[in-house]
């Protein structure tokens, strides 16, 4: 079963009333289990087709359907999409509110979704990422950046979702930190079965995660890459 | 070695107070290096950058610098009133920072801000201060320098962006230069093109340069030299050719940590930070 489906793709922004082409005729098909990557220079709609996905803009057209689950454009994703469908952003420092408690900020979906036991998954979410469960009572800025984005991740993992969307998840961060956060993600989804979208703009991490990648170009895939190919370090090449 | 002159830093500390006491961020370090390519690596917190700011005299109120001794060119910096530091500023020390849209005043024009440094520290009358900064910006391989002169921060591309913080602090010709990772805000394609020509540009002066980066392959392929700092200490010194086979467990574990595609499918090595605690 694939678990995205996209056919045909488009997303055009108004820019003082002419029209801009971010993404045009997106064919995509990801399967279950999968970890499929997106590069490509800054500004060629790698985020806007992760933003698509994730049903942060709905404001498309063309066809997609997620889990099976066929996605109409302009509409709020409903039932259990809302759930399985999660999101990791680049900047562990702006996706936490500042003034909000790590406890509080892990348990917004819990609350938000109607799930029972929230301290209790809190906890546990924590421990999945190697915290401790007192952390839930600091605030992001006592924490580092590779720490904040543990917790960003932690967030995602609590509604145990099938389809992780990470968009640059490691830009800001450290090689070395880098390295932790990487090792974590792949042991997570294959505790979880989860599959990845992963958007970088750096090959040698697509190259490190993913089974299969496409490259962007202008709104448009331009190439894609198998997981021989990827091994061969074709992503890197211009 | 080359000629060790130029920088000579002799327990170098930096130190915050906090309510448990004074916390010392850069533990005495000593170096020394003349006019070459001298990297400094290490994680974000292991105190590269403060030492750079020590450098320039940057440390922010109430951190604290003492050192046995700092000096450049022969000149002692530990004895600089902040208005003599001002003066060193930009003449004799530029700085690089890392991202171009928070370093550039962006309501100055690129051909204001590319004068400033002549403004301050040269006697340059007007019509001299403009052409040297057309000169400058071409140097810095700007396309169009009249085009860029009169923009302003953001009508530029990071990359540019970049080019001009390199134009704006060479100008003066400082003898050293510290560039505090300077492309990590920039796309990888673009990253080696600045430095490139940061190198370039270092080169045709005969300057020294203080690359501080944690990319240690990036060091490797630009620098003559690595200082590896972690946790306010330098605990590896050698030549930044010798960084992939480095003996010290930190520095290996820098080094290895980068994914690639060989490295599919397997765990990356990450520093178990309780081992090197005990062993420092």
């Amino acid at each position: 079963m694939s678990l995205v489906d996209i056919s045909d793709l488009n997303v055009t922004f108004r820019d003082q009333d002419v029209g801009r082409h971010i993404l045009r005729g997106i064919e995509l098909s990801i399967g279950d289990g999968e970890t499929f990557g997106l590069l490509g220079p800054s500004g060629c709609g790698k985020s806007t087709l992760l933003r698509v996905i994730a049903g942060l803009n709905r404001d498309w057209h063309g066809s997609m359907s997620l889990l099976g689950q066929a996605v109409p454009p302009r509409r709020r994703f409903t039932g259990k999409l809302r759930q399985q469908v999660q999101m990791v952003f680049q900047d562990p420092y702006a996706s936490l509110h500042p003034r909000h408690k790590i406890g509080r900020a892990l348990r917004e979906p819990l609350v938000v979704n109607g799930l029972d036991n929230p301290d209790k998954r809190v906890a546990e979410a924590l421990a999945e990422v190697g915290f401790g469960p007192d952390v839930a009572g600091r605030y992001p800025h006592q924490l580092s950046g590779g720490q904040r984005q543990r917790i960003a991740i932690a967030r995602a993992l609590l509604l145990r979702p099938k389809l992780l969307l990470l968009d640059e998840p490691t830009s800001a961060l450290d090689m070395s930190v880098q390295a932790e956060i990487l090792n974590l993600l792949v042991t997570l989804k294959a505790r979880f079965g989860m599959s990845f979208v992963l958007v970088s703009h750096d090959p040698d991490v697509i190259g490190h995660m993913c089974d299969r990648a496409a490259r962007m170009a202008e709104g448009q895939i331009a190439t894609t890459f198998d997981r021989a190919a990827l091994a061969a370090g074709a992503a890197a090449a211009r | 070695m080359a000629d060790p002159t130029l920088l000579n830093v002799e327990k170098l500390s930096v130190r915050f107070p906090s309510d448990r006491g004074p916390v010392e961020v850069v533990h005495g370090i000593s170096f020394a290096m003349g006019a070459e390519k001298l990297g400094l690596v290490g994680e974000s917190g292991s105190g590269k950058s403060m030492t750079a700011r020590a450098l320039i005299g940057l440390v922010a109120k109430p951190g604290r610098v003492t050192a046995d001794r700092l000096t450049l060119d022969g000149e002692d910096l530990t004895a600089l009133t902040p208005r003599q530091w001002k003066h060193w500023r930009g003449s004799k020390i530029g700085l690089v920072l890392q991202d171009p849209k928070f370093a550039l005043d962006p309501v100055m024009s690129i051909g204001r801000q590319v004068e400033e440094p002549l403004k301050l520290h040269t006697a340059a009358k007007k019509a001299e201060r403009r052409e040297r900064a057309l000169a400058m910006l071409e140097a810095v391989g700007l396309p169009d320098p009249l085009r860029a002169y009169h923009s302003y921060p953001h009508q530029l591309s990071g990359g540019m962006g970049q080019r001009v913080m390199l134009a704006t602090t060479l100008i003066a010709e400082p003898r050293l230069l510290i560039a505090d990772e300077p492309t990590s805000a920039l796309d990888r394609d673009l990253r080696d093109q600045v430095l490139d020509l940061m190198l370039k540009l270092v080169d045709e002066r005969q300057m020294g340069l203080i690359l501080i980066s944690h990319d240690l392959d990036q060091v490797a392929r630009f620098c003559d030299r690595a200082l590896v700092m972690y946790r306010g200490d330098i605990v590896d010194r050698l030549p930044a050719s010798e960084l992939v086979n480095s003996q010290h467990p930190y520095t290996r574990t820098l080094w290895a940590c980068r994914p690639s595609p060989e490295t599919f499918g397997t765990m990356l090595p990450t520093l178990d930070r309780v081992r090197l605690e005990a062993g420092a």
